[in-house]
C-alpha cells in the first residue's frame, strides 16, 4: 500500500519510526530534513498522488491541541482537537472535507509522547467543574 | 502540428492530452531515444529540438544545471505552454560503488553546495533502483556521499516542476563512472545509454497516460471557470478562490450545477459569496445528519 516513505532526519530513529518502517519492508525510503520540503511544496496534484500516496514521518513542534471552533464541538463546554496525522486514507465520495487540502499525501506525527503534556497543560486552563473534550483527527480537523 | 515561423511557436492544429518531453545534456545520451521514437529534428536554435509523430518532443540542452532549466523552460514555451505536459530528464551520471550501466530513477535530487532539495512524486511504480542525484558544477571525481552525481537534474526539476505537476517529472540516469572507472567522454558515456532505454520507454508510457488524464481533468474545469469567467469579471485574486470553491462545491453538491446557482448573482462577488454559503451549508448538512 505504501511504497515510498519520507522520513525526516531527527526522528529517523525514533522508535515509533522504526516500527512503522518495519511494516513496510519494501517501501523506498527518502531521507528529508521536513516534512514540510514534501508536503507543502506547490504543483501537486490530489488525483494523481491519491493513486499512490507516499508517508511522510514527522516530528510536530507546536500546536498540539487548538480549540475545535464554534458548532464543531462533540460536546461539553469545551472541545479541542489534536491532530496526530494530516490527509486521510479513504477517499470516500460523500466526504465534505475533500479538496481542502490540495494534496493526498499522509503525514504522520511519530512523537506522540509530545501531544500528552500538551492535552495536560491545557485541562489545567480549564474548569474542574466543565466537560472538556478532546478529538483526535487527522484532516478532518485540518480542513476547519 | 504547425510551425508558425514568425512567432516561433510549435502548436498542434488540435488540442492532443498526453505530452511528454524528454530534457538531455547530449546528442550522444540522446540517441538511443531518437532511434527508438524516430526523432526528426523540427527547430534549430538557442536550443535543439527533435519531434516525434505522436506528440513526444526531446531538447538537447547542453552540459549544467542552467542550460537544463533554459532549455526546459524553453520547450516549454515553443510547445504553447501546455500546463499538464510529463517531463523526463534522461542523461549520465556517476556513483561511489554503483556498477557502470546500472539505471536509477531519482527519488530525491539535492544541488551541491546550497540547501535546496527537491523530491519528484513517483506515482507509477519505479522503473529502475530508486535514488538521491546530486547535481554538481563540475564532473565529480570524489563521489564523498551516496548520491548518483550529474549535472542537469537540479536546474531541470526546478523548472519542470513549476510548469507541471511535480507528479509529472522525473529524472533516469544510467551510471557511467565510478571510482575504478573514471568518467571519459561523452562519447563513452553514450555507449553506456542503450541500457537507460527500456526503463525509460516503461516510464515514458506510464507518464504519458497520467499527462492524458491531467488534462481532460484540466479542460473540464477550465471549461466550468470560463463559463463563470464570460458571464462576470474576475479579479486575479477571486479567480483562485472561484477555483478553490468550485473544487469543493463539485465535491459536496455533485447534483447541483454551480452555474445555475449563481446564474443571478450581478457580480463576482456576489458569485462567490453565494458559492461559499452553499458550500458551508452542505458541510453542515452532512455533519448533522452524519
Amino acid at each position: 500500500m505504501i511504497e515510498t516513505i519520507y522520513i525526516e532526519d531527527d526522528i529517523a530513529h525514533h522508535p515509533r519510526t522504526q516500527r512503522v518502517l518495519a511494516r513496510f519492508p519494501r517501501a523506498t525510503r527518502v531521507p528529508c530534513q521536513r516534512y514540510g520540503e514534501v508536503f507543502n511544496r506547490r504543483s501537486q496534484n490530489f488525483r494523481l498522488q491519491k493513486m499512490r500516496p507516499a508517508l511522510i514521518l514527522a516530528r510536530k513542534f507546536d500546536n498540539f491541541v487548538l480549540e475545535a471552533p464554534s458548532g464543531y464541538g462533540i460536546g461539553g463546554a469545551h472541545n479541542f482537537y489534536f491532530s496526530h496525522m494530516l490527509n486521510c486514507l479513504y477517499d470516500c465520495r460523500y466526504c465534505f472535507l475533500a479538496g481542502h487540502i490540495a494534496l493526498a499525501n499522509y503525514v504522520l506525527f511519530v512523537n506522540t509522547e509530545d501531544f500528552e503534556p500538551a492535552i495536560e497543560a491545557q485541562l489545567r486552563r480549564c474548569n474542574t467543574d466543565e466537560e472538556v473534550y478532546f478529538f483526535s483527527g487527522t484532516i478532518s480537523l485540518i480542513g476547519f | 502540428m504547425s510551425f508558425k515561423g514568425t512567432t516561433k511557436v510549435l502548436t498542434p492544429e488540435t488540442t492532443t492530452p498526453g505530452w511528454v518531453n524528454f530534457v538531455v545534456a547530449h546528442k550522444g545520451e540522446a540517441q538511443p531515444l531518437i532511434e527508438h521514437y524516430g526523432f526528426k529534428r523540427c527547430k534549430e536554435g538557442a536550443f535543439t529540438i527533435y519531434r516525434s509523430d505522436d506528440h513526444t518532443h526531446l531538447i538537447l540542452s547542453g552540459p549544467g544545471k542552467i542550460a537544463a532549466a533554459s532549455a526546459t523552460a524553453y520547450l516549454f514555451a515553443i510547445l504553447g505552454e501546455h500546463r499538464d505536459m510529463a517531463w523526463i530528464n534522461f542523461g549520465c551520471g556517476g556513483h561511489r560503488d554503483m556498477q557502470v550501466g546500472e539505471v536509477c530513477h531519482a527519488i530525491k535530487i539535492s544541488e551541491h553546495n546550497s540547501d535546496r532539495t527537491w523530491y519528484p512524486q513517483s506515482v507509477l511504480p519505479h522503473v529502475a533502483q530508486a535514488a538521491e542525484l546530486m547535481t554538481v558544477d563540475i564532473a565529480e571525481k570524489d563521489f564523498a556521499t551516496t548520491a548518483v552525481y550529474e549535472m542537469e537534474a537540479a536546474g531541470y526539476f526546478a523548472l519542470a516542476s513549476r510548469l507541471s505537476s511535480v507528479e509529472l517529472v522525473h529524472s533516469l540516469k544510467v551510471i557511467t563512472d565510478n571510482r575504478q572507472t573514471p568518467w571519459g567522454t561523452p562519447k563513452q558515456a553514450a555507449k553506456t545509454m542503450h541500457t537507460l532505454l527500456a526503463p525509460c520507454i516503461a516510464l515514458e508510457q506510464g507518464l504519458r497516460q497520467l499527462s492524458n488524464e491531467v488534462t481532460n481533468r484540466s479542460n473540464a474545469n477550465h471549461e466550468l471557470a470560463s463559463t463563470f469567467f464570460s458571464t462576470w469579471h474576475f479579479t486575479r485574486t477571486q479567480q483562485i478562490q472561484l477555483g478553490d470553491l468550485l473544487r469543493r462545491f463539485t465535491h459536496l453538491c455533485p447534483e447541483t450545477c454551480a452555474v445555475n446557482l449563481t446564474k443571478d448573482q450581478r457580480d463576482a462577488k456576489g458569485v462567490l459569496d453565494q458559492l461559499t454559503t452553499a458550500t458551508w451549508h452542505a458541510a453542515r448538512e452532512f455533519k448533522l445528519s452524519s
